[in-house]
C-alpha cells in the first residue's frame, strides 16, 4: 500500500531526475533516491555528510515502513523504483527477497566489516541486503528513580519478576509494538513456550502500567514516571547520551537484529545506490552511528575503537553474546499475531487485575518468608499456576498455520479470544480466593 | 423566490444531487455497510457469530459498560462542579466578557489528552508535584484506573458546561436580583429560576461531554487504559483490519450509545426552549465594574487552568526533567524544533482540516440554504438529523469509512483510496457538518435577499454583484464558520488515529500525541502543544476583535456555538 | 426626463396552493404617484415584486408606455426600488452605496457628479463618507432612495419604505419624497400599510385585500366611498351593523335591525339592493346626545348606554352598547368638558347619508 501524499512528497525528486535523465544524461546519475523508515536525524546526518563527500551523487530520502514496501515497489515500473532501501525490519527485507524485488550488491561491501559477528550472520547470503547497524534489547532504567528507592539494578530479564521490581515497571504490547514483539518472542523461544509465558506474565504483573506505543517505554523511564523496562538499545542510548539519568543493559536471552540495506531491482539509479550504500558502509558512514541522537552499533569492528565514542559505549563482543542462536524467525512470524492477541488478553485488558494479584502474591510470598506455612505456601503456587500460565499449548493448530486475515481465521481467532478472556476472568477469580485463604491462613499464624 | 444567488433550476438540482450524492456517500452508505458487515458472512447470510462471541466476551461487554459509566460520569463530575460556580457567578451578576466566554469553548478546540499528559507530568513518580508529594502516595492518574479518564474529561470539558450554563442564564441576573431585594430568598430563586433557565445549557454541555468521552481515543490510551469500547474498537481494527465484524459491532453500539445520550439531552433542552432562545438572540446587557466574587471566582478558575497546563508548559521549557520537582535546566531548543520540525505535520493539518472546513462551509451553506427554503416540516427534520450527526461519534464513521471504502481506487492516482489519507478530511467533514450548518445559518441571515436584490437593480452583472456585495457581507461570518469547523475538525484525533495512513501523514493533533512517547519528543511535543493552544487561543481573540469591529456581532457567535439548540 | 406608462394585465401569482396575487389588472399613467394600499399579507409586496421583475407571474403580463415587455421589467435598466428593510449594504460608504448603481460608461468625475447632485438634492450630502449604520433613520431612507434614483430609472418602486419610521419623521419623509418625485416627474408605485401614507401622497390609490384589487380611486373616493366592507374597515370604518334592508315606497329605505331597531331615510339613486345587509357608520359620524334630547329628523336615532370612554386627546372615544352589539363613537373633545361616564345612558345619532349600506 502506498500513499498520496506520500507519493506527492516523493513527486518533486522524481520529476527533478526524470527531467533531469532527459535533458542531461550526464547529470541523471546525480539523484539518489533511498526509500527508508528511519526518524529524521538519522536521515539528515546521514544526507548532510554523503552530499558533502560526493561531488557526483545527491541523496533525497522518501519516508517508507517497511510492511508498506512490497506494494509500493510493484505498483512502479522497473526503471521508476527508489534504488535503496534502508530498513531496521527483517521481515521487510524477507518479504522484498521472496518478491524478487532486491539485486545482489557485492561490490558494496566493505571488506572490513566481517561476515559474523558472533553467531550473527552480517549480511543476506547472497548479499541481496547487507548489514549496516546492529540493534539489540535489554532492560533501561532510570538510575536516580532506582537509587531513590534502594532498588538494584536488573541484568536478566528473570529479574524483572521479582518482587522488589512490582509497579516499578513499564512495558508496551507485542501487538502494538514491533520491538516489544521481538521481545517477547525471543523469550518464548529462549525460555519455552510454557516457562516463556510463565515469565512474560510475572514480569507484566509487576508493570505499572502496559503503554500503547512502544516509544513510551523510554520516554516514561527517562522522565523518572517509571524505573525500568524492556527497550531497544538505541532508544536508551539516546536518551543516556542527551544527559538522562539512565542506562541500559543487554539482558538474556536476546534477539539482535541487523540494520540492513540493499539495493532495489529495478533501480532507476543503480550506480548512485551502490555509491551510497558503500558510503554507508564505510569508516565514515560506520561512524555516524555514533553520534548521540542516534546512538546505533556499528558492524565496522573498527569503529569501536575510535576516540570520539561516547563513554560507556557498549561493546561490541558484550552485545553479541547475548544473541539467541536458536531463534527462528519464521516460527515467530507464522504465530506474530497469535502471541499479540494471547498478551492483549492475559495482561493488556486485564492489566490492572494482573498486577492487582501479582502484588497479592509478592505480599503474601513475604510474610510466608518470615513465617513459613506449608497450606498456605500450595495455595500461593496453585494461585500463580493459575494466573501465570499460557492459554494454550504450543503445538496448537492455530498457532503453527499462518494466521492470514481472513475472515474465517479473524472469526477463529476471535472465539479463541472470548475464550481466554473468560478463562483469564475465572482463573483471577480463583487465584484471588485461594489467595485470600493463604492470606488468613499466612496470618493466622502470626 | 427570494434568492437570486441560485435561480436556475438546473443549478438548483445540480446542488441537490450533489448534496444528497455526499450524504449518501459518505455517511449513510458507509453506516448501512458498517451493520451489514455486523451481521452477514460473505456470502450475504444472517449470522449471529459475532453478536455470540460479543456478548459472550466477558471484555467487551466490560468495555461496554466502562464506556458508558466514565462518559457519564464526566459529564456528571463536569456538571456538578460547574452548577455552584455558575449559580455563585449569576449571583454576582458577572457576565464574562466575550473573549473569556470564548475561552470556554476552547475545549472544542483542543484535545484532552494534552491535559491528560500534563497532569502526568505534573502528578507522576517522575517529575512536579507528584515528585514533590512522593511521601503522600501515589498521584499518577496513570494508576488511578478508569476514573481518571472521567475526571480528566470533566476537568476538560468543564469550562465548556460552565460557560453554556452562563449563557443560557445570565440574560436574568438583573431580575433575579431585583427579586430578591424584595425578599425572595436565594435558594428559592435557585430552584426555581436559575436551575430551569440553566438546564437547556446544561443538557447540551453534558450532551457534547458524554459523546465526546465515549469517542475519545487518545486519553484513555495515554493513561495506558484499553478496557474501553473506544481503544477495543481501535485494537480490534489495527490488528484484525477495518472488516472485522466485532469492530463493526463496536462501532454500531458506540453510535446507538451515543444516539441515546443525544436524544436525551434533546428532550431536556427542548424543555426549555423558549426560554432558551430569547436569551441567545438578545444582545444581553454587559456588566462592568462590578468583578469582586465573580472575577475572583474567574481567576481561580483561570489559575487552575494554569497548574493542569503548567506540566505541558514545562516539559516544553525543559532540558533535562527527570525524577526532581522542577527541571534541572531550562531552554526553548523545543520550540525551535517543533518549528523546525514539524512543517510537515503543520502542512498535513492545515491540508486535511482546511479541505475539510472549505468543504463543511460549501456543503453548510448549500444544506442551510434548503433547509432555509424548505418548507416547515422538512426544515425541523433536516435541523434535528443534522445536528445528530453530533452524535456519531468518530471512531465509528472511521470504522465504517474503512470498511465501505476498501479497495477502492483513486482513478487519477491509482492509489487504494484508503491509503491515500483523502478520508480523514471527508471523515472530519461529516463530523464538522452540524457546526458548520449552524455557522452557515448566521451567515445567511446576514445577507438577506433583498440586499442581493437592490445590487441586481445596478445592472450589474452576477459576477460583480456577488464580488462586491455578498462576498463582503458574508466574510466575516465564512471566516468564523472556517475557523470553527477548522478547530472542530484539528482536534479529531480518534479519526485521524484510524484513517491517517502513516505517521507523516498525521495531522498537528496525532504528531503531538506521537511525539508525547517518544523520550526525546516529549518536550517538542510539549513544545507543538503549548503553540496549538496560544494559535487557537490567537485566532479566538482574533475573532473577538474583528466582532468588535463590526457592531452587533455578539449575538450571532453565541447561536454559532450552539448548533444543536435551534428551532429554525 | 421621459417616464413611463404602466400597464399590469391579469397579474396571477401562486406560491403553494392558495393564489396570493388573483388576476390583478391597473394602469399607472406616466408621471403618476400610484399607492398600492393593503394590510400585510394582501400580497402588495409581491405585485411590487412582480413589476419589478423580481417574481415571475404564473400568467398575465405588464406592459410599459404601451409596449408589452413580455412579462416583466428587466431590473437594473428602467426600474429602482426601495426595499422596506433600505437594505443599505454594510460595508460600503454612502457615496459607495449610491455609486454602486451606475453602469455603463461613466468616467470617474461623471459618477462623483451625479451622486454628489443627488445627495445634495436629498440634503445628505454630509453624511457621503458614512457607513449605513452610522446613519439616523431618516438619513438612510434617503440614501435608499438615492441609491434607487442614481440610474435615473423610469419607474421607481418603493416597497413601504417608512414602515419603521416614527410619525413625526414619516410626514416629513413623505412630503420629501413627494417633492422629489414631482421634480422628477418620475412614475412611482408606492406600496403600503398605512392609510395615511396612501391617502396623503398618492395620485390614486388601489386597495389590496387577499390578493384581490378591491377597488380603485382617488384618495378621497377611496375614504369616502369604500366599495366593500373589507376597504371599508382598511379606511378606518368601525362600525357594521347587521340587518335586513326592504324597499318602503319611492326612494324611501327602511333598515331593521335586532339591534338598534328599525331605521327609515330616503335615498335619490342607488337604492341598496332589499335583503340582509351591513350598515357602516364611521365612528366619526356618530353623535352622542344626552337621552331626553330633542331627536332632529333628519338624523336617525337609537339608544344605548356608554360602557367604556378612551380619552384620545383631540377626540374622546366611547363604546356604545346597543341592543346585543357595541358601537364605536367618536366626540371631538372641547375644552373643560369632562367625557360622559360610564353607565351613563345615551341617545346616538346619526346622518343616514354618512352610512353605507354593503349587502350581507
Amino acid at each position: 500500500m502506498n500513499r498520496l501524499v506520500m507519493l506527492l512528497r516523493a513527486l518533486p525528486a522524481i520529476a527533478a531526475i526524470t527531467m533531469a535523465a532527459m535533458a542531461a544524461p550526464t547529470h541523471a546519475a546525480s539523484v539518489v533516491l533511498v526509500a527508508s523508515s528511519f526518524p529524521k536525524e538519522i536521515l539528515s546526518a546521514y544526507k548532510r555528510a554523503f552530499d558533502r563527500s560526493s561531488s557526483e551523487y545527491r541523496v533525497e530520502f522518501v519516508n517508507f515502513p517497511g510492511t508498506n514496501i512490497v506494494s509500493y515497489l510493484q505498483d512502479r515500473p522497473p526503471g521508476s523504483r527508489p534504488d535503496v532501501f534502508w530498513s531496521s525490519s527483517p521481515d521487510g527485507f524477507r518479504a522484498l527477497l521472496r518478491h524478487g524485488l532486491l539485486q545482489p550488491a557485492e561490490d558494496a561491501r566493505n571488506p572490513d566489516i566481517p561476515t559474523h559477528l558472533g553467531r550473527i550472520e552480517v549480511n543476506e547470503a547472497s548479499n541481496h541486503y547487507l548489514g549496516q547497524a546492529i540493534s539489540g534489547y535489554g532492560i533501561m532504567w532510570n538510575s536516580r528513580y532506582l537509587a531513590a528507592r534502594g532498588i538494584p539494578a536488573p541484568h536478566s530479564w528473570e529479574d524483572l519478576a521479582k518482587p522488589e521490581y512490582h509497579g516499578h515497571i513499564v512495558m508496551s504490547s507485542p501487538s502494538r509494538s514491533s520491538t516489544t514483539h521481538l521481545i517477547v518472542e525471543s523469550i518464548l523461544q529462549g525460555f519455552g513456550w510454557d516457562e516463556g509465558w510463565s515469565l512474560i506474565l510475572k514480569v507484566a504483573g509487576n508493570c505499572a502500567t502496559i503503554t500503547e506505543r512502544s516509544f513510551d517505554v523510554p520516554n516514561s523511564i527517562a522522565r523518572g514516571r517509571f524505573g525500568l523496562g524492556p527497550v531497544v538499545d538505541f532508544l536508551a542510548f539516546s536518551g543516556k547520551y542527551s544527559g538522562f539519568p539512565v542506562d541500559f543493559s543487554y539482558a538474556r536471552p536476546s534477539v539482535i537484529t541487523p540494520v540492513s540495506i540493499g539495493l532495489i531491482n529495478g533501480a532507476r539509479n543503480e550506480t548512485g545506490g551502490r555509491a551510497f550504500m558503500r558510503f554507508t558502509l564505510s569508516e565514515e558512514g560506520q561512524r555516524l552511528l555514533l553520534r548521540p541522537e542516534i546512538s546505533r552499533l556499528p558492524v565496522l569492528p573498527s569503529v569501536y575503537a575510535a576516540n570520539d565514542r561516547p563513554a560507556e559505549y557498549p561493546q561490541l563482543a558484550e552485545v553479541t553474546a547475548s544473541y539467541l542462536p536458536t531463534y527462528a524467525p519464521d516460527v515467530s512470524e507464522s504465530r506474530y499475531r497469535m502471541v499479540g492477541a494471547i498478551f492483549d488478553q492475559l495482561v493488556t485488558f486485564r492489566h490492572r487485575d494482573l498486577a492487582a494479584i501479582s502484588k497479592d502474591i509478592h505480599d503474601i510470598e513475604r510474610t510466608l518468608r518470615a513465617r513459613p506455612n506449608q497450606n498456605a505456601r500450595r495455595a500461593v503456587v496453585a494461585a500463580r499456576n493459575l494466573v501465570f500460565q499460557a492459554p494454550m499449548a504450543e503445538d496448537d493448530e492455530l498457532l503453527t498455520r499462518k494466521a492470514l486475515r481472513t475472515r474465517a481465521n479473524n472469526a477463529a481467532i476471535s472465539v479463541r479470544e472470548a475464550e481466554w478472556a473468560r478463562r483469564t476472568d475465572k482463573n483471577m477469580a480463583e487465584a484471588r480466593a485461594l489467595l485470600t485463604a493463604a492470606k488468613k491462613l499466612a496470618q493466622g499464624e502470626q | 423566490m427570494k434568492s437570486y444567488a441560485i435561480r436556475s433550476s438546473v443549478v438548483k438540482r445540480t446542488f441537490a444531487v450533489l448534496l444528497a450524492a455526499y450524504l449518501l456517500v459518505f455517511l449513510v452508505l458507509p453506516i448501512v455497510k458498517l451493520v451489514i458487515a455486523a451481521i452477514t458472512d460473505e456470502t450475504g447470510q444472517l449470522i449471529r457469530g459475532p453478536l455470540d462471541v460479543f456478548f459472550n466476551h466477558p471484555l467487551y461487554l466490560e468495555s461496554l459498560f466502562n464506556s458508558i459509566v466514565v462518559s457519564a460520569g464526566a459529564a456528571l463530575l463536569a456538571a456538578i462542579a460547574a452548577m455552584p460556580i455558575a449559580f455563585v457567578l449569576w449571583r454576582a451578576r458577572t457576565r464574562p466578557p466575550l473573549l473569556v466566554e470564548l475561552f470556554g469553548f476552547l475545549p472544542l478546540f483542543v484535545p484532552p489528552f494534552m491535559l491528560s499528559l500534563s497532569l502526568q507530568s505534573l502528578l507522576g513518580r517522575g517529575s512536579g508535584l507528584g515528585q514533590w508529594l512522593q511521601s503522600w502516595g501515589d498521584m499518577d492518574p496513570g494508576l488511578w484506573g478508569l476514573p481518571s479518564v472521567a475526571v480528566i474529561e470533566a476537568i476538560h470539558y468543564f469550562p465548556l458546561v460552565l460557560m453554556l450554563l452562563i449563557m443560557s442564564t445570565a440574560a436574568y441576573s438583573e431580575q433575579a436580583h431585583a427579586t430578591a431585594s424584595v425578599g425572595v430568598d436565594w435558594r428559592r430563586l435557585a430552584i426555581r429560576v436559575f436551575l430551569p433557565l440553566g438546564l437547556p445549557g446544561l443538557g447540551f454541555g453534558m450532551a457534547i461531554t458524554f459523546l465526546k468521552t465515549l469517542d475519545d481515543l487518545a486519553t484513555p490510551l495515554s493513561l495506558g487504559l484499553t478496557n474501553l469500547l473506544a481503544p477495543q474498537a481501535f485494537f480490534r481494527v489495527s490488528t484484525y483490519g477495518a472488516q472485522d465484524p466485532l469492530s463493526s459491532l463496536m462501532a454500531i453500539a458506540m453510535i446507538l450509545i451515543s444516539a441515546l445520550a443525544w436524544l436525551a439531552s434533546v428532550v431536556l433542552v427542548r424543555q426549555g426552549l423558549a426560554d432558551w432562545e430569547r436569551p441567545l438572540n438578545s444582545p444581553l446587557p454587559r456588566i462592568r465594574g462590578r468583578l469582586g466574587t465573580g472575577g475572583l471566582c474567574l481567576g481561580a478558575i483561570g489559575a487552575f487552568y494554569l497548574v493542569c497546563y503548567s506540566g505541558v508548559i514545562l516539559t516544553s521549557i525543559a532540558r533535562i526533567w527527570s525524577y526532581t520537582a522542577l527541571p534541572e535546566s531550562y531552554s526553548f531548543a523545543h520550540y525551535a524544533s517543533a518549528l523546525e520540525s514539524e512543517t510537515q505535520a503543520f502542512a498535513n493539518t492545515f491540508f486535511y482540516c482546511g479541505f475539510a472546513a472549505v468543504l463543511d462551509v460549501a456543503i453548510g451553506l448549500a444544506l442551510a440554504y434548503a433547509i432555509d427554503h424548505a418548507p416547515d416540516r422538512w426544515r425541523r427534520l433536516l435541523t434535528w438529523s443534522i445536528a445528530s450527526l453530533l452524535s456519531v461519534p468518530a471512531i465509528a464513521l472511521a470504522i465504517a469509512y474503512l470498511q465501505f471504502f476498501q479497495g477502492l481506487r483513486l482513478p487519477l492516482f491509482d492509489e487504494p483510496l484508503d491509503a491515500t489519507g483523502f478520508l480523514l478530511p471527508l471523515a472530519f467533514s461529516v463530523r464538522g457538518l452540524p457546526f458548520a450548518i449552524r455557522a452557515c445559518h448566521l451567515v445567511l441571515r446576514n445577507v438577506p435577499a433583498s440586499y442581493i436584490e437592490a445590487a441586481q437593480f445596478s445592472g450589474r452583472s452576477r459576477w460583480t454583484v456577488a464580488r462586491r456585495i455578498v462576498l463582503p457581507m458574508m466574510a466575516l461570518g465564512l471566516i468564523v464558520a472556517f475557523l470553527i469547523c477548522f478547530g472542530v475538525s484539528a482536534v479529531d484525533l480518534s479519526s485521524a488515529m484510524l484513517l491517517v495512513p502513516s505517521e507523516t501523514e498525521a495531522p498537528i493533533s496525532y504528531s503531538i500525541y506521537l511525539h508525547m512517547q517518544s523520550t526525546t519528543g516529549r518536550g517538542t511535543g510539549s513544545a507543538l502543544a503549548v503553540l496549538v493552544i496560544a494559535f487557537v487561543a490567537i485566532a479566538m481573540t482574533g475573532v473577538v476583535a474583528l466582532l468588535r469591529a463590526r457592531r452587533a456581532a455578539a449575538p450571532p457567535i453565541r447561536r454559532i456555538v450552539f448548533p444543536g439548540t435551534q428551532t429554525h | 426626463m421621459n417616464s413611463l406608462r404602466i400597464d399590469v394585465d391579469n397579474i396571477v401569482f401562486s406560491y403553494g396552493v392558495a393564489p396570493l396575487l388573483r388576476q390583478v389588472s391597473f394602469s399607472v399613467e406616466a408621471g403618476e404617484l400610484f399607492a398600492v394600499l393593503g394590510p400585510s399579507g394582501s400580497g402588495k409586496t409581491t405585485l411590487l415584486r412582480v413589476i419589478a421583475g423580481l417574481a415571475q407571474p404564473s400568467s398575465g403580463c405588464i406592459r410599459t408606455g404601451g409596449a408589452a415587455v413580455d412579462t416583466a421589467l428587466s431590473p437594473g435598466r428602467n426600474v429602482g426600488m426601495v426595499f422596506q428593510s433600505l437594505s443599505l449594504w454594510p460595508h460600503m460608504t454612502v457615496f459607495e452605496n449610491v455609486a454602486f448603481g451606475i453602469t455603463g460608461p461613466s468616467s470617474e468625475r461623471e459618477t462623483e457628479q451625479r451622486v454628489t447632485n443627488l445627495l445634495d438634492m436629498l440634503d445628505i450630502a454630509d453624511t457621503r463618507d458614512a457607513r449605513p449604520d452610522c446613519l439616523s433613520g431618516g438619513q438612510r431612507q434617503r440614501v435608499a432612495l438615492a441609491r434607487a434614483l442614481v440610474s435615473e430609472p423610469r419607474l421607481l418602486l418603493l416597497d413601504d419604505p417608512f414602515a419603521n419610521v416614527e410619525h413625526e419623521l414619516r410626514v416629513q419623509m413623505r412630503h420629501d419624497l413627494r417633492v422629489v418625485q414631482r421634480r422628477l416627474g418620475i412614475t412611482t408605485i408606492l406600496v403600503t400599510h398605512d392609510l395615511e401614507d396612501a391617502l396623503s401622497i398618492a395620485d390614486r390609490v388601489a386597495v389590496v385585500v387577499h390578493g384581490v384589487i378591491e377597488q380603485i380611486g382617488s384618495p378621497a373616493s377611496i375614504y369616502d366611498f369604500p366599495s366593500s366592507p373589507a376597504v371599508a374597515r382598511f379606511v378606518g370604518v368601525e362600525n357594521f351593523i347587521p340587518g335586513v334592508v326592504a324597499h318602503v315606497e319611492n326612494q324611501t329605505v327602511e333598515f331593521s335591525s335586532p339591534d338598534i331597531g328599525k331605521l327609515r331615510w330616503s335615498v335619490a339613486r342607488d337604492r341598496p339592493a332589499e335583503g340582509p345587509s351591513l350598515l357602516s357608520i364611521r365612528p366619526h359620524a356618530l353623535h352622542i346626545h344626552p337621552v331626553d334630547t330633542f331627536r332632529d329628523g333628519r338624523y336617525s336615532w337609537f339608544e344605548g348606554e356608554i360602557v367604556t370612554s378612551e380619552f384620545l386627546g383631540e377626540v374622546v372615544r366611547y363604546q356604545v352598547a346597543v341592543g346585543g352589539i357595541l358601537v364605536s363613537v367618536k366626540q371631538l373633545h372641547f375644552l373643560g368638558t369632562p367625557p360622559t361616564p360610564s353607565g351613563t345612558p345615551v341617545l346616538v345619532g346619526f346622518d343616514p347619508t354618512h352610512a353605507r349600506v354593503f349587502p350581507g
